[in-house]
């Protein structure tokens, strides 16, 4: 069995309809556990923001959590976990997810939580300021308060110059702190529309009865007009771009580096993609057998594909002794990739193409990942079955294909480095009281 | 599977619920011996191209005897290479047939796992088993990956969540060896390889523990692994079985990490070892405390106060000890404020136990989660493991569900007996712009003012 055998095992039945007030409804039924996971995109994201309001999308993304016609604040959490049900949302540049798992039996009451939000958000000023705290705690905990994280903020105003593409998922402080109820109400109406949803439904049911209560809760939204769409453009980085960054919580400096990368679907993507796996992703990864287990240059390397549908960037974090200056080790990496940019061969590309699918399939247990791989695609490509698609692209790229790219891409011309200093003093227990 | 016509669906305003249980079904488990000796667990579940062969072996942390953290190094390492495969080839070939060896040390036990997907099983197994049999623990491995090792520690101590981890353990356990999270780095700095594989030689036994064998497997698999399984067959080191001791008073420990702006704290409490039976009761209670987003700590801590990205309670157990514990990274103005509703909330808890609507909530909770955990193999492996490592009945998983429904009010409110013991309470952040902890008893009197204890602040220098 090749891995193209393996991937055709994995393209999985999808039984799509469209209502007539726009919303995609896609189900794929599994019998073997008696769960059903609900899924539900909407095609906004962070940068469909406007300056200074950097972080709404993801704010609005915790007031749906809140209030709607029929359910009352806490209400959403204590219906769904009560009865048996786990339940969350996150929020990239792109879009916004929200989901369900359930035991099979209370399939209705997820949709109907998610129709009655979509309907009906009903939120209040108080609402919104106790969203506000915990959104900024939010902040604090995954940024402010994290070694590295602050740096990576900066990276990306730096890597980019479109606002729609630099500004953070999380927003600064000022910004969330000047979110109002209006504005709320205005996000909802213009973005919160089935028009502008997928539904996904993934699990133990029956086909004709789920789409019975699909139809009842949802079909009746009313759709909306027009939807207002980010440019999304950006001039050639014409780098090398370089940053300090001074971080009081890192204990060891480290080396925050990216090249820009196409947008989804273009033809250097997938190159670029496997050829950052290649080098960063995995225990066998050339860059971490060269400068962690060869030079002891670095201590941990971590590759980041921020892929998207404008242009993207193909990022490395790499944690390194204080002994070594950031800057020699950004020069010895790029010497060393532009080594392997020649050097790569087909049993370096297979072990890429093997990492990346055995973390897609490992994912994909679960009926749960499977509704979200294919709404991802539904909202954003807009055909749910170019997961299987992309796999099998992956698949037929050839070294000379990913060297063809890499060749153009990984170079310092198109590059960005954020040499990252540790200020931290020591942390020490208390003195005795 | 719900069954409501068109016609009897309810109205809009109406939540459509049945009264129905969630009904997790564990998979068919068959427990057997090899031939030659040594126990297997075979979980077939053949709908996804995925295998795993896991070795588990009893002890854990508890096999350091003098020398904390050697048991971790030792099954760190083992995996890296081996007298045939360097490291580097050893890493590509493995993720060149969609295979990866992870090994983990913990309170009770060691493992280490294979975990293929796909059609290259035979290959992967080849060099698993050429891993647990012939690693080479060379000198020049040893010495980078002791180096690497510190250094690693150096940059997690970074986070305020591991530190709040680290100190933790060390309150709640002293010297027992249940308080390692990371290996010492004076072990660190002075080890060789003649250290790990005396360990190794000490501790590899493979006919003792238990082999798990999962995915697209059948029995036929087990007669070609007992023929590969060599070793020797005398038992392993006695391991210390003995109780850590209580102390009798509160302990705090204050961690100053400079520029902070958050302060994490841990309120908790020791446990006595997995008490099979009574382990659901810990389950519900902590659950309705603070087990998810509709829990006590989340809804008042988050949804009312705006205090927290999110506040949770979790009860470990292992086989000589656990503890309960509170959880939550607060803004450092609000910090006290939070340290004192989250013993209020406790405290109203532990005085009036639970409603009968928590009870029934937790109860469906408890058995939907279960059956989310239980839908991919891994889940179910994991189970599997505990059962081993915690030594729990043969049937505990098959009959979780009746023990979840069994759970009385009286068995909640039993359970929170535990928060009567000595708190302990650990605090990291500079939530007073100062490298000094609180005046004497100032924040203890705070933050136990409802119960009136003397809480003494304890003190500890990270190395």
């Amino acid at each position: 069995m090749s891995n193209m055998d393996l991937l055709k095992a994995m393209e999985w039945p999808i039984n799509e309809h469209r209502l007539d007030n726009g919303l995609r409804v896609l189900l794929m039924t599994n019998h073997r556990v008696p769960l059903a996971g609900v899924v539900v995109y909407y095609h906004v994201g962070a940068r469909d923001e406007k300056p200074g309001e950097t972080g709404f999308a993801h704010l609005f993304e915790h007031m749906m959590f809140q209030a709607s016609a029929h359910v009352k604040k806490n209400e959403f959490f204590k219906y769904i976990e009560s009865w048996g049900g786990s339940f969350n949302g996150n929020t990239t540049h792109e879009r916004t997810v929200y989901y369900e798992v359930l035991p099979a039996d209370q399939l209705p009451l997820a949709l109907w939580l998610e129709s009655d939000r979509m309907r009906s958000l009903a939120v209040t000023r108080e609402h919104l300021q106790n969203q506000i705290d915990t959104v900024k705690e939010e902040r604090r905990y995954r940024y402010d308060n994290a070694p590295y994280m602050g740096a990576w903020l900066l990276f990306n105003e730096t890597a980019y110059s479109n606002f729609a593409n630099a500004h953070s998922v999380i927003g600064s402080m000022e910004d969330l702190d000047a979110a109002t109820l209006e504005r709320v109400k205005q996000f909802f109406h213009t973005y919160y529309r089935p028009d502008n949803a997928v539904l996904v439904i993934s699990g133990d049911f029956e086909i004709d009865a789920t789409l019975s209560w699909v139809n009842y809760y949802f079909g009746d939204i009313q759709p909306g007009g027009p939807i207002p769409r980010p440019e999304l453009d950006e001039p050639p980085l014409d780098g090398p771009k370089r940053l300090d960054v001074d971080d009081p919580h890192a204990q060891l400096p480290a080396l925050l580096f990216g090249y820009r990368i196409p947008p989804w679907g273009d033809e250097a993507f997938y190159p670029a993609w496997l050829f950052l796996t290649a080098l960063a992703d995995g225990r066998g990864a050339f860059l971490k057998r060269k400068l962690i287990h060869e030079l002891g240059l670095a201590v941990d390397i971590m590759p980041i594909f921020d892929g998207r549908r404008g242009p993207g960037m193909a990022d490395i974090l790499m944690i390194h002794p204080p002994n070594v200056e950031g800057d020699h080790l950004m020069e010895k990496t790029q010497s060393l990739i532009s080594e392997y940019v020649h050097s790569l061969d087909d049993k370096e590309l297979e072990r890429a193409k093997a990492v990346i699918l055995r973390e897609k399939f490992t994912d994909w247990q679960e009926n749960l990942e499977r509704a979200l791989t294919v709404g991802e695609h539904a909202v954003l490509d807009g055909d749910p079955k170019q997961y299987i698609r992309d796999m099998k692209s992956l698949l037929e790229i050839t070294p000379s294909d990913v060297k063809d790219h890499a060749q153009k891409l990984f170079i310092p011309e198109n590059r960005v480095h954020a040499v990252i200093r540790s200020t931290n003093k020591n942390v020490s227990g208390g003195s005795d009281v | 599977m719900f069954d409501w016509r068109p016609s009897e669906f309810p109205p809009r305003h109406q939540a459509p619920v049945r009264d129905l249980l969630p009904k997790p079904g564990y998979p068919g488990v068959i427990r057997t011996h090899f031939d030659r000796g040594g126990r297997v667990v075979l979980i077939p579940l053949k709908d996804f191209p995925v295998r795993v062969l896991l070795w588990a072996f009893p002890g854990g942390y508890c096999l350091d005897g003098t020398t904390p953290g050697i048991t971790m190094m030792t099954y760190d390492l083992l995996k890296e290479e081996t007298v045939h495969y360097s490291r580097e080839r050893l890493a590509g070939e493995l993720e060149r047939l969609m295979a990866g060896v992870k090994s983990r040390t913990t309170e009770d036990v060691v493992y280490v796992m294979l975990h293929v997907i796909g059609p290259k099983w035979p290959e992967a197994l080849n060099r698993y088993m050429e891993i647990l049999h012939e690693p080479a623990f060379s000198q020049e491995l040893v010495k980078k990956e002791a180096l690497r090792s510190i250094q690693q520690i150096m940059a997690l101590r970074a986070d305020p969540s591991h530190l709040a981890r680290v100190h933790f353990r060390e309150v709640v356990f002293g010297s027992h060896p249940y308080h390692l999270v990371d290996p010492p780095i004076p072990f660190l700095n002075g080890l060789h390889r003649w250290q790990l594989l005396d360990h190794y030689l000490k501790t590899f036994r493979p006919r003792q523990g238990v082999w798990i064998l999962g995915g697209d497997v059948d029995d036929t698999l087990i007669k070609s692994l007992d023929e590969r399984i060599t070793g020797p067959d005398e038992a392993s080191p006695a391991i210390s079985h003995e109780m850590f001791p209580i102390e009798e008073r509160d302990r705090a420990r204050w961690v100053y990490r400079p520029g902070s702006v958050q302060t994490t704290y841990v309120l908790g409490v020791s446990l006595p070892g997995i008490d099979a039976e009574r382990w659901p009761a810990y389950q519900m209670a902590s659950t309705i405390l603070g087990g998810g987003a509709s829990s006590r700590l989340f809804i008042r801590l988050r949804e009312e106060k705006g205090y927290t990205y999110g506040a949770y309670s979790q009860v470990q157990f292992f086989r000589h000890g656990g503890y309960w514990a509170m959880s939550a990274q607060v803004r450092n103005e609000v910090f006290e404020d939070a340290l004192r509703e989250t013993v209020h909330i406790l405290e109203e808890f532990a005085d009036r136990g639970p409603t009968d609507e928590e009870l029934m909530s937790a109860r469906r909770q408890l058995l939907g989660r279960y059956t989310i955990q239980i839908e991919t193999l891994e889940g179910v492996i994991k189970r599997e493991v505990d059962r081993f490592s915690l030594d729990l009945p043969a049937n505990y998983w098959e009959t979780y569900p009746e023990r979840i429904m069994s759970v009385t009010r009286e068995d909640v409110c039993s359970v929170l007996e535990a928060w009567s013991q000595p708190y302990r309470l650990v605090c990291v952040g500079e939530p007073y712009k100062s490298k000094q902890p609180p005046e004497p008893h100032y924040l203890a009197e705070r933050y136990n003012n409802t119960l009136k204890r003397a809480v003494e602040w304890d003190i500890a220098e990270l190395a």
